[in-house]
Parts: structure tokens; sequence; C-alpha cells
């Protein structure tokens, strides 16, 4: 379950590592022992849940990052600045936004993708009490949403991608980001890309006159803007605020505990922006593989079409922006611990992706960005290599086990009554482990020789389904190990029948030999 | 720390080795040695300071010429002045603190600063086999510093690496990245490295201490004190050191009236500076020491000028100055050899939990990376983990740490277990300067930290409810809150409970009351607490308190009174405000005032830092205009609070406020005080697991103590699961209960585990363990075909004891070898062989000798 790669890599990793740990026997420990310096970075609030939980973790390999989610826009003018060692982004520098061009950095740099991940739409709408938690919403839909089209839950467009819903007539609030967002940026990318002449129309209308993408909402009368991922989930997560819409990632819905909705994709499915769903969509992004300042960064046109019916479109990566040179205050020693540090989360760290709302990035991103990696001044290069690489994508099941939508996810007349994102607690589960609850034995007879008062539930003999075949099956309680380590009953039998089949070879020789002896 | 897992270890390469033959025994024996190690600190490397950093970079003036010794301190040019060393006799205390009197040190009564300074004695509450924690300096006797800005008669506080020679040396500092915001209330060079020349007459100008001129301007001379790093390397630029997000450099700390001080002091080792070096294991062994230099400032300049006479009234030059750098204190800090990180590159186990234990589990998984097993923890909320561990995702962790078992419904049919791993607290901290009227009895306190605040479930109720009105865009002049107070300490009933708060000014008011986004059970914790409260469960339906004071409507109608299942901070105003029309509508709302943080940790580094990151500031100049934080609140008008983890509170050393509980009782959090609360927890329907207890009565019962226990769905966990999470509880109920700062301790703001506890963590343990040797569980019986094949490649070793003993030694995990078991199929498979085959040798050998017997 948790080995991913060929167990016979791990080994002869192993043994190479002995080898090389015997050849320089004597200073073993300084080679086992690296030290790395502090750095500091700034940038997306859509990726910083996954960056936190990273660089909590590698502070057991002694590192010391920081990370200040203040927004895309502000990370890539921070990096410009040189006043951090990285920034974190969802778009590149060279863009043209409501006529401005972002300006590149002066310093050298390269693109280096982090972290998948979907656009969520998280919403806060109740109806008769109740809290409304599989909405489905077709792209065109969303766009009217968020440019004053459609105002109204009970919107006939909207009631058509709802066929099993009765929404409310409540005005629709949309809540936007206030701040220079990357998350602003891939959405209007995504709503100039598919739905043009909506998101044209719009730009018009607020008066902006170079319309495309842009990290800055333009907002009109009915929207709210927030700062940042906390400021949009934490808004529509206040349970008076019924109607609001946002876009914000998916993870930020999972910590709320707020339902998101399915979006339509090109095969005609209601998707959700799972963790497979958004890795099987973005199989669809191009890559741009020009060598020069835009290496690396991505064409989504191929996800918001891609036709596997488990895509969800609005997936895309962010990115990290790294030095490629020691200049001002990025030394070598810092880009030593940059590199280890990307080096882990492209591999390790990917491995948490899907438990925190993202999604694992691609074998390929990771070998890629694994090569940017070794751009860094500093960086241990002979330490990074794609065959050591735990990353769960690289694992071609991850794509093929991902579950196909169900039926009810179909554009069509019926809709799924199981609920999304965060409010999926309650449902979920609930189709699969409803069998028998009888069975089992007490746990009286297991836990006799232990003093140390097991928990109750160890005795009360649960039964699991098998997911698979639907079978159920009781199982017994787990055994208490004692002093002389676990020689449970199962010891005890084969004990017994190896006794058995040592009789059943030497007693019939013996008496034989025996017998004949007599006879003599 | 017991390394009883290297004994077990040692036998499994042994066995190992019987197995491989002698060629690979010596492989295994090296990589035993390998981890051996670990018994001793990893020797980090860290070149010796060179002799390079010393000649032309000391304070003496004339370096080159008079040849001073380096284990003295140079001799001052200036004839009035003796020789002398600096520091004065350093007094220890039984407790490890330290006491030193300025004027012990050899002063210069000539100097116009001398009176200011004269009777100033430092105390340092610890100094010895430090790691990276807080210290605090305090002080008495010294001159009030002005309020709001470091013009004259103020405290700065630095640490410095050691270099042998007896005394710290100005470059051997982390000083000089301060943040914009303090720099800006501090005079010329004061807050940094730069020197002008010939401003002070004791310090050299020689070419150590000139900047490199530009090309474009090969005459310019600008001078500064260069920062050496303990690897020899010399930079004028220090940020390719540190910066203003990394040092630990007190730029400024206040004195009050009455002549006291204190400011904590965050303590840096190898792994937070390492351009210091503290802690770090040289290659002969020794740990590299450290300094801590405070730097008292009068009056008066380095060239005897009244800080009056400067541009802004305020007192120049920076104190790594020589004439600066004499007024010094310094304190030799001894640390804890720092013991490297794990090596990185082996494969994780994912383990998910809430935010309470993170602290813990940080210093938990890099202890435990370095020989048991590597984990990777995510933090999610309780609701989500409990989710988590009976999904059907592969990739999901199957053990996670949360405070209140799962329901029937999320657990489903799972088998699940649950050991208790961490106690500690939901604590509300804060960050508050007496700010007091001129007329008040304890104005000697003035400028100070306010140590002690006590709050009840109302007061906190107020504050989460947006009730007061600065916590509301145009609070004052919203209706429905015009019989409210303005804020807490403007609230009789706070200041009934906190009678000092009578003397403060109007004006000053705390920015609300930090709370995170999200969910989890700590949250839900102190909702209980508030509704098990009879007079904050009437606020918050709506009854006016004594006062006249009542509930945000928008609160009420909410149903927060009710609703059991909120285990979140709502924000749930609705008003916004624009104070001028030019501002486009509607203008901030309550999430620009008073903004979510991130987590508990980031609410405790807001409280430190007094950084509310209210956005309400209208910044025209913006493209897009928009609105921006004004920045941290002015020293000495701080007035911070908020939700986080008593950990992190005290990782910090922020102050914690009394929380009265349900029997009526103002308890701090403390060891005694969360193991009381704890004491009163209830049973919860699944044995073994105590759940909060919002009524807590005792008189030392902390109302928002919590325990966190770590779930395990046993059946759905791989056998590699069973196995670390075993490992995991195994420490967890041992060297995970010793409070200390070392890898593996729990840190402070943590309570050990009853005996009890740890004794049910230790039997779940064995459990696992159990599992994987014999499994009872469904799944783990039928894996036998699917798992075959990790027995074609990992070699199983046999006991010899006997058989149903069937280990893998357990491999140094940073060599890169995850350690792994053979399955069980493997296991039965061989058990058979030796079964049927050993009898059988016998056997045969008597058949065919008995057999030869047979008559014929």
């Amino acid at each position: 379950m948790n080995i991913r790669n060929p167990l016979i890599r791990r080994i002869v990793a192993g043994v190479s590592l002995a080898l090389s740990s015997l050849t320089v026997f004597g200073s073993v420990d300084a080679a086992l022992a690296v030290s790395y310096v502090p750095i500091s970075g700034a940038g997306s609030s859509w990726s910083a849940n996954a960056i936190d939980q990273w660089r909590r973790n590698v502070t057991q390999y002694g590192m010391r990052i920081n990370y200040a989610s203040t927004g895309s826009s502000d990370g890539r003018n921070q990096f410009k600045g040189g006043t951090v060692d990285y920034a974190v982004s969802e778009i590149p520098y060279g863009l043209i936004d409501n006529g401005r061009k972002d300006d590149l950095p002066t310093r050298g740099f390269a693109y280096m993708p982090i972290v998948a991940g979907g656009t969520a739409f998280m919403y806060n709408i109740t109806s008769g009490g109740e809290r409304i938690a599989n909405l489905r919403l077709s792209g065109d839909v969303i766009s009217k949403i968020f440019t004053g089209v459609i105002t109204k839950w009970n919107d006939s467009a909207i009631a058509k991608d709802n066929p099993g819903l009765t929404l409310p007539d409540r005005t629709i609030v949309p809540v936007v980001r206030s701040d220079g967002s990357g998350s602003t940026a891939q959405f209007t990318l995504w709503m100039s890309k598919q739905y043009g002449s909506i998101w044209n129309a719009y730009c018009n209308k607020v008066g902006r006159n170079e319309c495309g993408m842009t990290s800055n909402y333009p907002t009109i009368s009915g929207m709210v803007a927030q700062p940042n991922s906390q400021g949009v989930s934490g808004y529509v997560a206040q349970k008076a605020n019924e109607g609001t819409i946002t876009y914000v990632e998916y993870s930020y819905a999972l910590k709320t505990g707020f339902p998101v909705a399915k979006v339509l994709n090109k095969a005609g499915y209601y998707t959700e922006p799972t963790a497979q769903n958004v890795a099987v969509a973005l199989l669809g992004a191009k890559i741009n593989k020009t060598p020069g300042d835009n290496y690396l960064t991505q064409d989504l046109a191929g996800v918001y079409n891609n036709k596997d019916p488990r895509t969800y479109p609005l997936s895309s990566y962010s990115y990290m922006i790294v030095p490629t040179e020691a200049a001002g205050s990025f030394t070598a020693d810092k880009g030593k611990t940059l590199a280890a540090f990307s080096n882990y989360f492209l591999c390790q760290g990917q491995n948490q992706a899907d438990v925190l709302g993202y999604s694992p990035l691609p074998g390929n991103l990771v070998e890629a960005g694994l090569e940017q990696v070794k751009r860094i001044p500093g960086a241990e290069v002979a330490d990074i290599n794609i065959n050591s690489c735990d990353n769960p994508t690289l694992d071609k099941s991850y794509f093929t086990s991902a579950p196909m939508p169900s039926e009810c996810d179909k554009l069509g007349a019926s809709q799924c009554t199981d609920a999304t994102g965060g409010a999926a607690g309650g449902s979920s589960g609930g189709t699969a482990a409803t069998g028998g609850t009888t069975g089992g034995t007490t746990g009286t007879g297991l836990t006799g020789s232990s003093g140390v008062g097991m928990t109750g539930t160890m005795g009360t003999g649960p039964t699991v389904c098998d997911a698979d075949t639907g079978v159920c099956s009781s199982v017994k309680a787990l055994p208490i190990a004692t002093e002389a380590l676990g020689w449970s009953a199962m010891n005890w039998v084969i004990t017994s029948v190896v006794f058995i089949i040592v009789l059943i070879i030497v007693v019939p020789p013996v008496l034989v030999t025996a017998a004949a002896r007599k006879r003599r | 720390m017991t390394r009883n897992r290297r004994l077990k270890a040692f036998p499994a390469f042994v066995l190992l080795n019987i197995i491989f033959g002698t060629a690979f025994a010596g492989l295994a024996v090296s990589a035993a040695n390998a981890t051996e190690g670990d018994g001793t600190p990893v020797v980090t490397e860290t070149p010796v300071p060179t002799e390079t950093t010393a000649p032309d970079t000391t304070t003496d003036g004339s370096t080159a010429n008079e040849s001073t010794p380096v284990t003295t301190v140079p001799a001052h040019p200036r004839a009035t002045r003796p020789v002398r060393s600096v520091s004065g006799d350093i007094t220890k205390n039984d407790d490890g603190s330290v006491d030193v009197a300025w004027a012990d040190g050899d002063r210069d009564n000539t100097d116009p600063n001398y009176d200011l300074f004269a009777d100033l004695v430092f105390h340092v509450s610890n100094t010895e086999n430090l790691s990276y924690q807080v210290v605090d300096v305090t002080w008495v006797n010294g001159v009030t510093s002005p309020q709001g800005e470091f013009s004259r008669n103020y405290v700065q506080i630095m640490q410095c690496w050691d270099d042998g020679s007896g005394t710290a040396k100005p470059e051997n500092c982390q000083w000089g990245a301060p943040s914009s915001a303090l720099s800006s209330i501090a005079g010329n060079n004061a807050a940094g490295r730069g020197l002008i020349e010939n401003e002070d007459a004791a310090q050299s100008y020689a070419d150590g201490f000139r900047i490199p001129p530009p090309r474009t301007n090969p005459n310019l001379r600008q001078f500064a004190v260069p920062f050496v790093s303990v690897d020899g390397k010399r930079d004028f630029n220090v940020l390719s050191f540190f910066d203003s997000t990394l040092t630990n450099e007190i730029t400024g700390a206040p004195t009050a009236n009455d002549g006291t001080g204190s400011q904590p002091f965050e303590v840096h080792t190898s792994l937070e500076a390492p351009h210091l070096g503290c802690g770090a294991v040289q290659p002969g062994g020794a740990v590299q020491d450290c300094w801590l230099v405070i730097v008292p400032r009068g009056e008066y300049n380095t060239a005897g000028i009244r800080y009056t006479d400067n541009i802004g009234s305020r007192l120049n030059s920076s104190p790594l100055s020589a004439s600066n750098w004499a007024d010094r204190i310094e304190i030799p800090l001894t640390f804890k050899s720092v013991v490297s990180g794990c090596a990185i590159g082996a494969e994780e186990q994912g383990i998910v939990g809430n935010e309470i234990v993170g602290p813990a589990f940080s210093s938990w998984q890099a202890f435990l990376c370095r020989d048991s097993a590597v984990f990777g923890f995510s933090q999610i909320g309780d609701s989500e983990a409990r989710r988590q561990i009976v999904s059907e995702l592969d990739s999901a962790a199957r053990l996670a740490i949360v405070s209140d078992p799962l329901d029937d419904t999320t657990a489903g049919t799972a088998t699940l277990e649950y050991a208790p791993v961490a106690q500690s607290a939901t604590v509300i901290a804060f960050n508050i300067n007496y700010l007091l009227g001129s007329n008040s009895d304890i104005f000697d306190k003035n400028g100070t930290l306010v140590t002690d605040l006590t709050l009840n479930a109302r007061l906190v109720a107020k504050m989460l409810t947006q009730s007061y009105r600065n916590d509301v865009p145009d609070g004052d002049n919203q209706l429905y809150l015009r019989s409210n107070p303005r804020s807490l300490n403007h609230d009789p009933e706070f200041l009934a409970l906190n009678p000092e708060f009578n003397d403060f000014v109007g004006y000053i008011e705390p920015a609300g009351l930090l709370t995170a986004l999200g969910n989890s059970d700590a949250y839900s914790a102190v909702w209980k607490w508030i509704r098990a409260d009879e007079d904050a469960l009437a606020f918050i339906s709506g009854t006016e308190d004594e006062w006249g004071m009542k509930v945000n409507p928008y609160y009420e109608a909410l149903g927060i009174d009710a609703d059991t299942t909120l285990d979140s901070f709502p924000k749930a105003d609705q008003s916004t405000f624009r104070e001028y029309s030019y501002i486009p509508d509607p203008g901030y709302s309550s999430f620009e005032l008073r903004p979510y943080v991130l987590d508990m940790a980031e609410s405790a580094l807001k409280v430190l830092r007094a950084d509310p990151g209210s956005k309400i500031y209208w910044d025209e100049t913006r493209n897009p205009a928009a609105f921006i934080s004004q920045g941290a609140q002015p020293l000495g008008r701080r007035f911070m609070l908020g939700v986080t983890d008593f950990a992190s509170a005290q990782r910090l050393g922020l102050s914690v406020a009394h929380l009265v509980n349900f029997g009526g009782h103002a308890v701090a959090p403390s060891e005694d005080s969360i193991a009381a609360g704890i004491a009163e927890f209830t049973d919860s329907e699944v044995s073994g697991v105590s759940v909060f207890n919002p009524k807590m009565t005792g008189s030392n019962s902390y109302p928002l103590a919590s325990i966190d226990y770590a779930v395990v769905n046993v059946c759905a966990a791989s056998d590699a699961q069973l196995r670390d999470y075993a490992t995991l509880l195994d420490f967890v109920a041992g060297d995970g209960q010793h409070i200390g700062s070392a890898y593996g301790d729990l840190p402070d703001g943590y309570v050990p585990l009853s005996d009890a506890d740890r004794e049910a963590t230790r039997a779940i343990s064995k459990a696992l363990t159990s599992e994987v040797k014999s499994p009872e569980c469904a799944e783990h019986v039928t894996t036998i075909d699917t798992t075959t094949t990790d027995s074609t490649l990992l070699p199983p070793v046999v006991d010899a004891d006997g058989p149903g003993i069937v280990d893998t030694p357990l491999v140094n995990v940073a060599a890169g070898e995850t350690p792994r078991d053979p399955s069980s199929a493997a296991k039965f498979a061989i058990l058979s062989a030796l079964c049927f085959g050993i009898p059988s040798i016998a056997a045969g050998r008597v058949l065919v000798r008995k057999g030869m017997d047979l008559p014929t």
C-alpha cells in the first residue's frame, strides 16, 4: 500500500549506501550531517497550506524554512526586490495585467513547479435549513456568476446544472480576492480563454481596457472582495454569509469544512477537484520546454478541454521562483538549503499533497523540476536524482486507478447526492460500510493476560466489508502482545500440527522396527 | 536518553550477518557503527574560526602597531580611559539564572553616560546548556525610556559567537538587520552596523572598516563594522547571513518608569544562525560557545554630544562602535551540542493530526528519524483527520492525532485503537504594555509588560462575537452596539477582574482577539466552556449583562448558544465602512479590520510582534489602490490578545491569561493546572478515551486543558504502517514524555502523560506489533497472496530461539533504507518449511537406517 517504488531499488540503494559508508568509514558522521542555513520566501496563499506542511516536516532534517503567504503578486515583487530568497506564484513574470507588464527580475531565476491543485468554487447555500453540498456548475454559469450576469441562486441556468436540487430565491454573492492573487489570475485566465465573450463583456463594463488574465479582480456592486485565501474562504465559511461563492484552492474548503461545486468538464461530467481528478486533468497540460525565461510555464488549454471524464477543468500548477545565480543576499549556502528543500518537496513532500487538498505533481514535471533544482547555485547536484524520488505519480497506476465519475455525475437528468469538499464528512463512506453489525467475539479471553485495560473496542468484534467483493466478514479483536512476544493461538495450532507431523513421520518406522525386533 | 532501540537492533544485525555470511557482515557492522554515532552527537561541519578574522577587525583603533594579544581586551587608545576588562562579575543563582551589575565592569566614570548606567543590574534567566529557546533578560535601576521611539535611554541586545579570545567581538555579532519599523524609530545607525568617520574617537576607521567603494566613486568613504561568520566569511552586507525575518537582535527594549525592563530574547543555535554556530560540534569535539551582549544606551553620542543636538533629537551611532561597545555587558552562553538533522531522502510515513500536537510531533519526528522511522506530519483539522483515517484513499494515513474520538457514523466498521499522546492547553496569549495615566498609583509600571490578566467565559465570548465596538467596522456608529463598551479594557466586567486597567489611558485598546481560520476540537472546547457558563450562555443568547452590554446581533442570529457542532470562530458581522467617499464601496469589512490568522502558531507570532494585520488604511498610490496595514502597534502602546496553543505561547515567551473555570476559579495554564483539568475530563463512549469537560470545578483546574489521542485504523493499515505507528507510540509512551528542548523531548507547554496513560499507549503499541506478527484483521490475513513478492526480495531473518519470532533488522533509516518486514505469508512459508524440513532430516536418516534393519 505504502510501497510505491520497487523494493529492489531500495535494496540497491541501501547496499550502495552501506558501501559508501564503508569507504569513508572514519568520517561517516560528518558525511551524514548536512548543515543548512535558514532561508525565507513569500508569495502564493493558494499553495500556502502545502508549503507550511513541508517546511514543518523538514525541521527534522535540520532545515529552517520561512514562508509568508502574502499573495503571488507580492511574492513576485519581493523576489524582484531581492528581499526574499524564493517566491511562490501561480503565474510567471512578464504577463500583461490591466495594460501593465510585470517586468522580469534582473537577477537570474528559474520556474520550478511545486504542487498541483484545483481552484475550487467553495459556496455557502442552504435550502430549508439544510446545507446544500452537492451543487454542480458548468463553466459558462460560473463565468456568468462571477461577472454579474447570473445573480440569483434559483436562476434557470443553475437549475439546469442541478436537476436534483431546488435552489433558494437568494442573491448570489461572488467573493473575490482584493489583493494581487495568483488564484485570481488562474481563474480569469480560464474565463478569458474558455468564455471570452462573457469575460470581455464584463471587462468592458468595469472599464478595463485590456481584458484577459488579471491578478486583481475587477469588482462591481454586489460582489465582496477579501484579502488572501484565508479571507475569501473565511468569508464564505460564515454561517450568516449565505449565498456566497468564491474561488479558492481546494484545501481551504477542506480546512473550513465547506462544500465545493462540481464543475462540468468536456466529457460531460461534473467533477470535484480531488487529487486524482486534478492529476488526470493535468495530463493535458502543455509545458513550455523552450529554454528561456518561460521554460516550464504552463499552457492550460489542454487541461480546460481535457476529454477524460475524470478531468477537473480548473486544475493548475503553482511555481516556485528560484534564483539561478548567487547575487545580493543569496549565497551558495542558501542555495544548498533551497535545493535540498526543493528536492524534498518534489519527491517525498508530494505524498502529502492529496491529504492536504492538493494533487501530486506528475513525474515529467518532477523530473523537469529536479533539473531546475540543479541550477540553483550551491545545489548538491549528486543528491538530486529522479530514481530516488519517492513521488506517488511516478507510479503509473496513480492515474489508471483514479476512479471514474459516477453516472449520476453525468450531465443529464440525475444528480449525485453525496457531499463534496470539506462537507463530505457525514455521507462519505456510507455506501460501502453498511454491512452487518452483528458478529464478533467478546474479547475477554484475549485481554485476560494483560493488566493494562485495553479499550473496549478491541473485544467488540467489528465487521469489515471488502470494498471490491462486498463480502463482509467478522473480525476478531486484536490480541495483546505479552512479554513472551505474541505466542498466540495460531502459534499453538502450528506447533501442534508440527508435532503431529513429526509423530506421523517418526512413529511408524520406530513402531515397525520395534515390531521387527520383537519378531526376531 | 535511553537508546534501547539500538539494543534491539544489534542482535538483528548479528542475525543478518549469519544469513549473509562474512562478506556482508562487514557492511552491516559499518552501518551499525554509523548509527552508533547517535549516542554521541553527530558532528556538524563547522570549520574553526580562522585567524584572518582577528587582525584588522578588532575594536582597537591601532591594531597594526600595538599588536594587542588576542586574549585580553584591546587597550583603549584614549589616555583618559584605563585598560579594562569589560563586563564585571557574573553572579550565578541556584536556578541557573545570572546577575551582572554594570558598574562592576571596568567603566570610565568620566563618560557622560556613566551616571545613567551606574546602577543598572541585569538578570538573564538562563545561560547554560541552551538550545533554541527564549531566555528572559530583565534589568533594574535604569533610566525611563521615552515612549514610542528609541531616542535615548534604552537597551540593545544581541548574540555573538565566541572566538576564544575571552571577550565578545562586535564583528561576531548578529546585529544590523532591523525591521524597517524599528529602525525608523531609532537614531541614525543606532539599529545598524554603519559608522561615520571620526564620530567616535575610540573607533578605528582603518581599511578593515571601510566599505569597498563602488567603481563609480572610488573616493567614497563609507564605514561599517563588517560581520565575520564563525567559519571566517567576512562581509559588510549582513543580508547574506541574516535579515530582519531571521535575526534575533533586539533593536531596542524600553526601561519603564520604575527603572525596570524586561525583554524575552530568542537564543539561536547553529540551526537558526549557522553563521554564529552556537552549539555546533567542532572537529575536536568542543561545542561552540557564544555571548549574549547587552549594550545600554544613554543620552550622549560617542562624541559626547547630547541626543537633543542631533537631527530628530535621537541618539546616533551603532552599538558596535567602540565607545558604545565599551559600555556593554557580555555574558557567556553555553549550548547543548546541536544534533544535526536526519539525512534527507528516506520515505516518510504520513501522519495527520491537529495543531495542538504539532510542536511536540516536530520534536518527536526529528528524534525518531535518526534510527526508527521517518514521519511526515500533516496538520489538518480534527474532523478532517478523523475522516481521513477511515477514507478509502490508498495514500491516506491510518493514524490521526485528535482530541475527540470518531463518532459511530464516521467510524463505521473500522477497528480503531486510541492511545493518549500529549497533554496541553488552548490559551489566550497577550502582549500588553502598561500605558497609564500620570496620576496612577502604579505609574512606576508604565511602559512595562503586563504579566497578569484574567478573563472569564463571558469576556471571551464578548470578544469572539465582535460585541465590542472597536471590533466592528464603524462600530461607534452602529446602533446595535451603542450600549456596548468600545473595547475590552473599557468593559466594567473586565475592569472588575483586572483593576489595574482602570488606570490605563483611555485611547489605548486591543486589536481584537486573534483567531485562526479552520475547524478544530480545541476551538469547539472554547465554545463548550462558554456555553457551560451561565452568564456567558445568557450573553450569547441575547441577554444583556449587568452593565447593559448585548451580544452583537449577527451572532445572536447564528444561534451559537445552541449550536453544539460549532468548532470554528465565526466573523459574522457584515458591516463595512469607508471613511471617505472616494474609497470605493463598500470599504473595509470585518475580515480586513480583524483578519483571520492561518493557524494558532501564527496567532502567537502576531501577538509577539504586536501585528494584528488590520488592513483598513486606504492607499491610493497602490496599483490598484487598496486597503493596507499600518504594521505593528508602536512600542509602548501594545495591546494584543490571541487564541493559541500553550506550546507556541511558551516558545515565544508570551504571557498567558488566567481563565475562570466553571467552579469560579481563575487559573493560569501550568503543568499542575492542566493535569488537574484533564483529571476532570469525562469518559467518552469509547472506553479509555476521556473528553473535554466544560464544567471543571477544581480550584486549580485550567478550563481549556486538552489531551490528544493517536487513533489508529488498525485493519486498514499496512504492515509497514503498523510497524511505524508502533514505534512512534512506544517512543511517545516513554522518552517522548520528557519535558525539554532537545530533539525528542516534549517542548515547554505540554504536560507529561500519567503513568496509566503511558501504559495504555505502550499497550496499543504492542497490540500493533502483534497485529503485524500474527494478524487478526481479515485485511491482513487475506493479503498473503498479494504480498508474497516481498518475501522474494527481502530475505527474512528467523530468530534462532524458535519459530514464531520472525523479524527484520531495524536498518539505519538515515542510510536510505526503510525497515520493512517480510509478509506474514513469508513467515508461514518458512515456518512450515522448517517444521517439515528439520524433522524430515532426522526422520529420513532414521528411516533409512531402520529400513536397512528391516527384515527383507
